[in-house]
Order: structure tokens, then sequence, then C-alpha cells
């Protein structure tokens, strides 16, 4: 069978279930592509998402032709897909159950479940089910096996996948997949649990409690909902943002991955750009910190702080650019040969070989994710306060030395601006809370390092004869990470020199009006890639922060309509094409919405201050 | 004098039980096997997962020392003691627990379910099946070797002058 489109939905079809734990990517035609347990970075359970034939999936489609709708139940990531044939119309929810200790009802609940339940609304509608799991990365040779009136069992290492059904189902001859079809009146249920366990012995729970699990499960996301205190524009986007940003959250450990999958192409001319992000970047982390903070989240921004000191213990006073969600450190990349990949772009890559980058932009962030939360009323412990200063010491003797970069390029380290930038944060933050009386130490050394940083990003960072800075020192190339400059205090948003910058970046990166990451001779030859999601945020950002609110807002709606219809952002989009492209879905690309959304009402939050009208139109941000 | 043999026993079989534990639970971190005694002894008390494990440890401690004492009265009938006959014994308490223990513990276990009957909402702990090869197809094994250590440990200690 060819790889054809037929076989690999669009990017953009993938809605996100999760327990912030673990997370499942379904189709907007029912199939469940993706599913990694017991955590984010584990071999994947269904995996057809990167092999159609031999990956994997949990399927429940009408058998007659459909049409499909989905969205999200209010306030949560509870999936709603609704079908319609000429005889029928049903929904199927799908949604991985919480809270995750019901003991107090007397429960045991399963290590991971994920439930989908098929409800009849009119008519009548014959579905077909399928679950055919290949755990693994599809390594494992599935064998099925009946558990009479506990369902149905695979047993691999030493963990165990079940399958519950209120459907009958048959296996197939080779154990392989299990089989079966339903017809559901309008009102009738039937649920599919499916459950695992590594480790220790099973729990299985009656599926007449499924019901009621999923009504706690709707009333934990609402109550978690309800602490959000953006009260700005596009408050639905802006919360949907949140409620991914939080699916992507590992919360036994406090850590957060970048995206859910690995290996969704980044570019469809140039191969092989396929990495797997289910890991914890600092970068982003950090910035999803900050998210969370700034929308009353505080919980999650110190988990994530304990998290990080636990985690950067091996490799301290050094940062590691990413560790696993329990702070694993060694993360070797590989292939998967025997996987093709998404429409058969490989390689399918597992690990990371970024995590043993040198990135110095990582200790800027680590230390912004601190100041912020100190900001927020966090007490820093004494080993956080040591911490933070080694960092700002670390920093001071490293900021020389090449880097791998934001982007983390795979050639060679350069003296990339935005990690000097980073850099120059991370001291500048350190300074603000020594002046704060958080941090006691000598200033001399982290002053004069943090002069040093600015007058090179100054002389050597910034080219007259472009009139912008660049992503290199010395040289013509283009980021658009130094959008971030005025978000970091580096000069106002006014400043001459980033406004020539702005226009720079938008008249030498855009493509079809979206912006893409870089140009020049360090980076990919241009058209290579889609647009980066985030960095047309962030340019969004910048303009509410200039004052062009107009314009700002203009081209926040035009980005938030890259979004799928239930909300989720991939990593780029493709500017021929408009499909998404990358990992899916993408803490960046939801940190950059966010960040964007509270520029432009704290934009419009001042512009109305100014102005003499009694009220203002645009709410304003409550802290 | 009783009490330097009470001594004796009780010290070795909390030395005996403490290594059956760590190899019945070495075995299950490494993924030879999903059982864990103190798990399904501690939930046959609560539903609470953490708790469970805790009384599970302490109940199969206290078990661990009423079977050394068991062992020490086989091992008097025997009229003799030493690490190959505690662990002929502990081969034979292994099979036990296997072809007999497990077998029945669906049927006693308050929080067990079983193939039959399904899962309800209080009982819905996976079974063992045969053998305890619901838990991994290592468990018998691992049963047998821990169990065999146990007697083998018990019959060394309690062998010596």
């Amino acid at each position: 069978m060819t790889v054809s489109e037929e076989t690999y939905p669009p990017i953009s079809d993938y809605a996100i279930v999760g327990d912030c734990r673990s997370a499942a990517l379904i189709s907007r035609e029912g199939s469940l592509d993706w599913l990694c347990w017991p955590h984010f970075s584990s071999p994947s359970i269904f995996g057809a998402l990167l092999d159609a034939q031999a990956g994997g999936r949990f399927r429940i489609q009408p058998v007659e032709p459909f049409t499909a709708t989905r969205r999200y139940l209010e306030c949560t990531p509870i999936l709603e897909t609704t079908f319609v044939t000429s005889t029928g119309k049903a929904r199927v929810l799908d949604f991985m159950p919480l809270p995750l200790d019901d003991t107090r009802q007397g429960l045991m609940v399963p290590q991971r479940e994920l439930i989908r339940v098929i409800e009849g609304l009119e008519g009548s509608l014959e579905c077909d089910v399928r679950w055919q799991p290949r755990p693994d990365y599809g390594r494992w040779l599935p064998r099925i096996q009946a558990r009479g009136r506990l369902g149905w069992v695979l047993s691999f290492h030493n963990a165990l996948l079940g399958l519950q059904s209120t459907v009958p189902l048959e296996r197939a001859p080779d154990g392989a997949h299990l089989h079966g079809r339903v017809v559901v009146q309008a009102g009738q249920r039937e649920v599919l649990a499916c459950h695992f366990v590594q480790g220790e012995p099973a729990v299985f729970l009656p599926l007449s409690l499924t019901w009621s699990r999923l009504e706690a499960t709707r009333a934990w996301w609402e109550s978690w909902s309800q602490t959000c205190t953006y009260q700005g524009p596009y408050g639905e986007v802006v919360l949907r943002s949140l409620l991914t940003l939080k699916l992507l959250t590992h919360c036994l450990s406090g850590s957060i991955v970048a995206a859910a999958t690995t290996s969704l192409p980044e570019s469809w001319r140039l191969p092989g750009l396929t990495w797997d992000y289910r890991y914890c970047w600092l970068r982003d982390a950090a910035m999803t910190v900050r998210s969370f903070l700034t929308l009353g989240y505080r919980a999650e921004a110190e988990a994530f702080l304990d998290w990080l000191l636990h985690a950067t213990a091996l490799t301290h006073p050094r940062v590691q650019v990413c560790y696993d969600v329990y702070g694993e450190t060694h993360l070797p990349e590989y292939e998967l040969s025997h996987w093709r990949g998404y429409r058969g772009q490989g390689p399918v890559r597992i690990g990371n070989a970024a995590s043993r980058q040198h990135q110095l932009d990582a200790y800027g962030e680590v230390v912004l994710a601190a100041y912020e939360c100190v900001q927020h009323g966090r007490l820093l412990s004494r080993a956080e306060r040591r911490f933070l200063i080694e960092l700002g010491h670390e920093v001071c003797r490293r900021w020389t030395e090449p880097d791998y970069g934001l982007w983390e390029f795979r050639d060679e380290p350069r003296h990339y601006t935005y990690s000097k930038l980073m850099s120059w944060v991370a001291l500048d933050r350190l300074l603000a809370m020594r002046t704060q009386g958080v941090l006691s130490f000598p200033a001399e050394r982290i002053a004069g390092t943090h002069a040093l940083l600015r007058e090179v990003i100054e002389h050597r960072g910034f080219n007259n004869a472009l009139g912008a800075y660049t992503g290199v020192l010395d040289t013509h190339d283009l980021d658009a990470g130094l959008l971030l400059m005025a978000r970091y205090g580096f000069h106002p948003a006014t400043h001459p020199r980033l406004r020539s910058t702005a226009a720079v970046l938008r008249r030498e990166l855009a493509e079809k009006d979206l912006l893409t990451r870089y140009k020049g001779e360090a980076f990919c030859a241009p058209g290579s890639e889609g647009a980066f999601i985030i960095c047309n945020f962030w340019e969004v950002e910048y303009l509410a922060q200039q004052g062009a609110g107009d314009l700002a807002r203009t081209r926040f709606a035009d980005l938030c309509a890259l979004a799928n219809d239930v909300g989720i952002l991939a990593e780029e989009v493709d500017t021929v094409t408009g499909e998404a492209m990358g990992n899916v879905p993408q803490a960046f690309s939801h940190i950059g919405l966010i960040a964007a959304a509270l520029a432009l009402a704290e934009q419009a939050a001042k512009a109305s201050s100014v102005s003499a009208e009694p009220a203002s139109s645009m709410p304003l941000i409550h802290s | 004098m009783l009490w330097p043999v009470w001594v004796d026993i009780g010290l070795w079989g909390f030395i005996a039980t403490m290594l059956l534990t760590a190899l019945l639970h070495a075995c299950q971190g490494l993924g030879f096997s999903r059982l864990s005694l103190p798990f399904l002894l501690g939930t046959m008390m609560t539903g609470d997962r953490d708790r469970a494990y805790v009384i599970g440890a302490l109940l199969y401690l206290a078990g661990g020392w009423i079977l050394a004492f068991g062992y020490a009265i086989i091992f008097t009938a025997l009229g003799q003691s030493s690490w190959w006959l505690g662990a002929l014994v502990g081969a034979g308490h292994g099979l036990m627990v296997l072809l007999i223990l497990f077998p029945i513990l669906s049927h006693v276990h308050p929080r067990m379910a079983t193939e039959y009957d399904g899962p309800t909402h209080l009982r819905m702990l996976e079974p063992p099946g045969f053998l305890a090869l619901n838990y991994g197809y290592r468990t018998p094994l691992t049963v047998i070797v821990a169990h065999i250590l146990f007697g083998a440990v018990l019959g060394a200690g309690l062998s010596l002058p």
C-alpha cells in the first residue's frame, strides 16, 4: 500500500485528550492515532500517526459515509466528536478520567485510562470499532487475550494493556486486534475503556461508573479553569491554550513537555526535520510557567521550580537544554527504522541529541521563571537561592563561548545574539532580585558582565547597514527571536532600534504575510520551512507593546485562525498550503498566543486609561 | 531455655522475610513480574493505594515471622536444619502459594475481581489466575526462587550452633 494522504489525516485534524501524565491524539474521523503510556516519552501504544500501517490505532467510526464536527466540552479537554450519517446522529466522548485519586469514594483507579463513550443522539447509526494496539513503537507482536468479564488484555514487558467494552468485540485470528460493530439508537450509550498498568496488579473498574467519572472529570477541569484570571479579549482562545498547556504538564513531577508527539515533519521540502519533543525543555517550560503565573496558576509554576531544582542536581550548576519528565539527563537519539514516519516523511526519531547542546539562553529562561515566581510571592528556599546565584556565575563563565542557540542548529556553535540577550536577562534579573533583597551576593562580577553583555549586543549584535539586530553577532543574519527584546526589557518597545528591527524582520522574513523564524548564512535555506507560529505571536506582542494595537489585533485574529477547529496549534504552518506542520500540540505556539493576548489586553487597558472615556470597552487583566 | 530459640527464629524470620520481599520487589522493578504481595495483602484492608503498600508490608513482615515458626517446627520434626533442607521446604512453600493460595485469593480477597463476575465498585483488582500467570509469565519462577531463598536463609540461620 502506498503512503497516501488518505491514510494520514492532516496534522490539524488532531485533537488532544490527557490527564497531565500522558496524552492521546484523536483525529476528526474518530481514530486515536497516538498514545504513549505511562508518560509522554514512553514508547507508544498506538502510533498510526507515524506509521498508518504498523503503528496501531483505536478507531470508532460510522460505517456509512459521515460528516464529523468536534468541540471540547466547555472549560475542559473532554473531546466531543459528533458524527452524522444519512440514518442518524451520534457523538463520541473521549477523555482521561480525573481526579487521579478516587479513594475517597472507595475506588482504586487504573494507573492510566482512556475512556471512549458512544452516545446515540438521533435515529440510529452503525459504528465500526477497531482496537489495534502496537506497544513499544510497534516492536511488540501483540497477542490479545480474553479475560472473561474483565475484558481483553495484552501483556508486554511488565505492563498490561486492557480494554473493557460494552460493544461485543471479536479477536482477529492472529490475536493482533479486536473488531466489532454496534448500532446505537438515540439515547443509547456504549463504553470502551482502555487501561494500562505497569509493575503491579491491574485495576478494572465497572463500566457502570463511566458516566459519574465523566462528570467528575468535567467538574475537575471546570474547577481548574475557573482559577484563570484572564478577562481580556479572545478569552475562549486563551483558555483553550491554557488547557492545552496544562495537558502538557506532568503532574507527578512538575515538569512540562514541549509537545505531545515526536517526528511530525517541520518541512515538506527539507527532509529529515523530524524531532522528538516529548521532553521538558527548560526554555519552553520556563515560558509556560510565566503563562501560568500571569493567569493565576501558582501551583503549576511552583511545581516546575521544584522539579527544576531536582532535575538540575545532576548537572549543577550547568543546566541541560532538556530533560525527561523525571529529570533523566540521558536522552540518546535514535531512529525507528521500521516506521516510515508521517506521510512517509521520516526518520522517526526517539530521544533528542539537542539535550547535549550548550544553549546559553536556557540560563536566562530559568532565572526569569524564578524571578516571575518571586514577583508573584514565592519565597525561595536556601537551595533555590544558591542555585540561582550559581547560574549567574555560570553565565559569567560561559557567555563568551559560542553555543547552538534558540533554534538548536546542529552544524556548529555560533555567537547567537539571542543567547547573549538571554545571558543579559539572567544577570539582569539576578541583580533585580538582589536589589529587592531576595538574593545576596557580591555584585561586581555579575554587574560587570551584565554591562559588558549589553555593550556586545549593542555593538556587535546590531547591524547599522541593515538597521536591525542580527541573529548572529557581526553578521547580516536575521532571527525573529529578537522580537522579544522589548518583553525582556533590553529596550523599551518604542526604541528606534527595536522599531527598525521589527520592520526589517517583517520585510525579510514574511512569506504570505506570516513570519518564518530566521534567514541568513547560518540558518537554513529560505523557504525550506513554514512559518513559525510563535514568532508571529511575538510580533503581535511587540506591536501591542509598541502601541500599534489595531494592527496587532488584526494579526492576532489571523493567527488564531491558524488553530484547528478545537483550538489546537502545531509548531509551524505551511505558507503555501496553510497546512499545520511539526509536532502537535506545541506548547511554544500556545505560550505565544497567551503572551500576545496578554499584551493586547495590556495595551488596550493603557489606551483606555490614556483616553478620557469613563469605562474601557476592553476588560482588564486581573492580577 | 526457650527464649533464645524465639530470638533466633524472630531474627532469622525477619532477615528471610526481608530478603524475600527485596527479591520479589526487585523482580517487580526489573519487569519480571507485576506481582506485589504487600499490595495484595494491603488492599485486603484498605482501598487507598499508598496506605495499602504500607499496611501490606507490615502484614507481610508479620506473616513472614509466623511462617518462620512454621519452618522451625518442620525443622524440629525432621530433626535437622540446613540451607538445602530450608530451600527444599521453601520450594514446597512456593508451590503451595502458587497452587493453593493464589487460586483461592480472588474468592477471599474483598477487593479482587473475578473473570466470571467482572469488576464491581468494590472488587476491582486483577486476579492472579493459574500460577499467578496473569501477573506475567515469569511470575511462578520468581515466586519459587524467592521462597527457596526464604527457606534457605531460615534453614541456614536456624542450623547455626
